[in-house]
């Protein structure tokens, strides 16, 4: 249901090697949940296929220098139990994670993700993403090492996630581009020189509705709207 | 119900002023910085054209003030035409419909419908609301978007109001949803007298944000319509009406000379007849699709209810209602588990899987993690507390008597109701100091008879300490306190275990035992719990001691007891009373920490028409259900007490 919609985010906790995230009360059965979860580079793979994981789809594996990049992405179901976990491939040194709600959005196809290394800047560059439609929905994400820095997103865009652990900044921020094309680059800032990742995700929306749905017989003396209630 | 706004631009000359058919709007005229609209053609008669150039647009007041304010649930549905290329060219969304100027409370937009060009020339436009605060700050709404065309086109666009933090809107073209958005603005604000406008919105002191298309009707209404409602609307003027007039045109032979003016008496009779006809069986059309509980809605909806003897409560939505008369009706199974579950699992909003039913045995095993207030009644209660899983009993020195009518002894009960036949308990008596002449113990007792079963060790000094001893009071009079042991260990821990066990061969049960048989047997073990029991002898007595058991402490046989202060832990306690008159109770559990928007209210009336009759059935989210609760019906304690 065009457009894609953000319902609402929460932060994931890790014990060992599994990531465990509350699911929103405002989240509907039906819902994609897009989980985006950064962690240490020794940190390199998800496994779908693990029992553990059912229910998950691995949209991508961001490798970057001082960071993973992992996104999955699962329906939120009527028997889901309060707290869905997603196991990683092996225990990470450190991570953060967030699962957010985007109602409308395409729950089968790929999500097309890309990213950049920084090296010491203060603009964390996130890749242009293009798309092919409309209502769709770019993420931006920007993992920076330090957690003592106030991560800015880029103006024009909401953020949704702003998440914190030891020395890592978990940043995360969407806006509906609202036309097909590429998007250009969208520059987080932070408060000063860091170094780290810069991601972007292109989260497409659920096919335009509408079309041919017309009026196209004049019937004279047609009775149009109801007059009285039912 | 009715729409509180209904524009149909029936007038014949531009001059003339729109008229409400609801009757809730004075006739709409233009103001300062607004044309009149002109008349043109429309699908279903006469429309009216809104050029945003030229500044098109109507406006005005309610009849009686306060009509048309909507400032919760309020439907906006229209037949129109919109110039996505001139809208662009206008440079800002145009404006269908809005109440109030948003320049003073009195004017706070309660709602408001406007098109947005989203990308011109992919003809991508968006339908969305806007209200005001209370404060009013405006609040623009995500909407839907669509593929637009220049075609006459019906819109509808539905607000749910569920709370101060949550709206529910949804937006239609034609018969198809297009989007449906939870938006937190859920203040949402608007006066009595405010002017509503048609066309364009009045913002910065003055008109603009023009429609840019046309109006052929438009409608608002105080409820949200469901998508069946705009479905069969859709149906009748896009499909079955039009069909309707072909089909009475087609019935001329072909080639038949009719006029084709459409003021001749051929044309309007072919009219009449086609658009009867069409009305007809698009009605028959929408009672087949819709007559179900699950896509009923208004009468339909509400004699179902009535049907099914469901309550529908004020702001209920039609998907609650529906989904309420459906599990009635869909309860297969009787009240077996799987039945039971089957109809409450799409009401809770889970699984059949997450759903389980409680159930309540006459036995209560107390860990004494908390004093349940539920559960126990301890005078006093100063002096009782939980510690490290037991029940302690700290009392200051003083006269703690029980002989009968005169009782300043300390207790911890609990009901257990019936007849007490069969009733046990057990428990761990471990003295940390337990004065002389004083004795903590276990009982079972009517206050209403006067009749108490007391088995108590006693700290009696002297050679062994301690001697286990029980006493029977019949209307309040002892019949004695024979020992059961002598020389227990000073202070020991000490198992005990009593019970009401006698059954008469005739006449009422326990009252008058057989011949021999005494109605109390009680065992005592300075071993463990599980092993070194002796069982000791009661007296052949025919008591009724019924209603209570619990722990107790005291001084005996009466006058006061030592100075010394009194520290006594119990533990291990089992209470079972098989005879309690406890009726069979239905209590299915859901998880509250589970997703999803469970209707209590409806499940609760779902379960209460399959339980069977004196019983008690709800569902719950709490483990505990409290007796004396009116929401949960248990009257009663889970061992049949009181």
């Amino acid at each position: 249901m065009p457009p894609t919609q953000f319902i609402a985010k929460v932060s994931g906790t890790l014990v060992g090697s599994i990531v465990s995230f509350a699911v929103p009360t405002t989240v509907r059965a039906g819902d994609p949940l897009i989980a985006i979860i950064a962690a240490d580079p020794t940190v390199t793979t998800f496994n779908q296929a693990l029992p553990a994981n059912a229910g998950w789809e691995l949209l991508g594996v961001l490798l970057g220098a001082t960071a993973t990049i992992i996104t999955a992405r699962r329906l939120a179901a009527s028997d889901d139990r309060a707290t869905v976990t997603l196991t990683l491939g092996s225990v990470p040194v450190w991570s953060l994670s967030v699962l957010s709600g985007y109602r409308g959005s395409e729950s089968s196809s790929p999500v097309v993700g890309a990213f950049t290394n920084i090296a010491a800047a203060t603009a964390f560059v996130c890749p242009s993403q293009t798309f092919a439609a409309y209502s769709g929905t770019y993420v931006g994400i920007a993992v920076v090492t330090s957690a003592a820095v106030a991560v800015t997103p880029p103006a024009g865009t909401t953020e949704r996630s702003e998440e914190l652990v030891a020395t890592r900044t978990l940043e995360i921020f969407d806006y509906l581009p609202e036309t097909t094309g590429a998007t250009g680059t969208k520059t987080a800032t932070t408060a000063a020189n860091q170094t780290g990742v810069a991601a972007s995700l292109a989260l497409l929306a659920e096919g335009l509705r509408g079309a041919g749905k017309v009026i196209t017989a004049a019937v004279p003396g047609m009775l149009g709207l109801p007059t009285v209630g039912v | 119900m009715d729409p509180i706004v209904f524009l149909r631009f029936d007038e014949d000359i531009t001059a003339a002023r729109i008229h409400d058919a609801a009757g809730s709007l004075a006739d709409l005229d233009i103001a300062a910085g607004l044309v009149m609209p002109p008349v043109i053609e429309g699908i279903t008669g006469r429309a009216r054209s809104f050029d945003a150039v030229i500044g098109h647009g109507v406006q005005s007041a309610d009849r009686v003030s306060g009509t048309t304010l909507a400032n919760r649930d309020v439907t906006v549905q229209a037949i129109m035409r919109w110039d996505v290329a001139a809208q662009n060219t206008h440079g800002n969304p145009g404006t269908l419909i809005v109440r109030g100027k948003g320049n003073a409370a009195a004017e706070y937009h309660d709602f408001g419908i406007e098109l947005r060009v989203v990308n011109a020339a992919a003809l991508i436009g968006e339908i969305r609301f806007l209200w005001q605060d209370t404060a009013g700050v405006l609040k623009t709404q995500i909407g839907g978007h669509f593929q637009a065309s220049s075609s006459w086109i019906m819109v509808t666009a539905t607000r749910r109001w569920v709370s101060s933090t949550e709206v529910l809107l949804r937006y239609y073209l034609a018969d198809e949803l297009l989007a449906e958005v939870s938006s937190v603005d859920g203040s949402i604000g608007g006066g009595t007298t405010a002017v509503t406008s048609l066309g364009s919105r009045f913002t910065g002191g003055a008109y603009a944000r023009f429609l840019a298309g046309a109006v052929d009707q438009v409608r608002v209404l105080d409820r949200e319509l469901t998508h069946e409602e705009i479905r069969a609307t859709w149906d009748r003027i896009a499909t079955i009406q039009p069909r309707s007039l072909a089909l009475v045109r087609d019935l001329h032979p072909p080639g038949f000379p009719i006029s084709d003016n459409p003021a001749s008496r051929v044309q309007r009779e072919t009219m009449i007849w086609g658009n009867a006809l069409g009305y007809a069986a698009a009605q028959a059309e929408n009672v087949r699709a819709n007559i179900r509980p699950n896509r009923a809605y208004g009468e339909t909806l509400e004699q179902w209810e009535q049907v099914t003897g469901q309550a529908t409560k004020l702001g209920d939505s039609i998907e609650v209602r529906r989904a309420r008369v459906v599990a009635r009706m869909s309860q297969r199974k009787g009240i077996s588990i799987e039945g039971v579950k089957q109809a409450l699992a799409p009401l809770v909003d889970t699984d059949v899987s997450n759903l389980s039913l409680l159930a309540f045995d006459q036995t209560v095993t107390e860990p004494f993690n908390s004093l349940r207030g539920e559960l126990w009644d301890v005078e006093p209660a100063a002096e009782f507390s939980i510690n490290a899983g037991t029940l302690r009993l700290q009392a200051a020195a003083g006269t703690y008597n029980f002989t009968g009518q005169i009782r300043t002894w300390k207790t911890a009960r609990m009901s257990i109701g019936g007849d007490g036949r069969g009733v046990h308990i057990i428990a761990k008596i471990n003295p940390t100091t337990l004065p002389l002449q004083s004795c903590a113990g276990v009982f079972l007792g009517d206050y209403a008879r006067g009749n108490f079963v007391l088995l108590e060790v006693k700290h009696t000094g002297g050679v062994g300490g301690s001697k286990i001893q029980t006493e029977v009071f019949r209307n309040w009079v002892s019949t004695g306190a024979p020992v059961q042991q002598g020389n227990c260990t000073e202070d020991a821990t000490v198992w005990l275990h009593l019970s009401q066990t006698g059954l008469s061969q005739t006449g009422p049960a326990f009252i008058a035992p057989a011949a021999g048989i005494g109605p109390f047997s009680c065992r005592f073990s300075e071993v463990s719990g599980v092993a070194g029991f002796v069982d000791g002898a009661f007296p052949v007595e025919a008591v009724q001691a019924t209603q209570w058991a619990g722990l107790h402490f005291r001084g005996e046989p009466s006058g006061s007891i030592s100075s010394t202060a009194t520290d006594i832990s119990f533990d291990d306690l089992v209470v079972r009373a098989p005879a309690g008159e406890r009726s069979f109770h239905l209590y299915v559990y859901r998880d509250p920490a589970l997703p999803g928007r469970p209707d209590l209210i409806g499940a609760n009336n779902v379960i209460s028409g399959l339980r069977q009759s004196h019983t008690h059935a709800a569902v719950v989210t709490g483990l505990s259900v409290l007796c004396d609760d009116e929401t949960t019906g248990c009257d009663i304690g889970p061992t049949g007490g009181f």
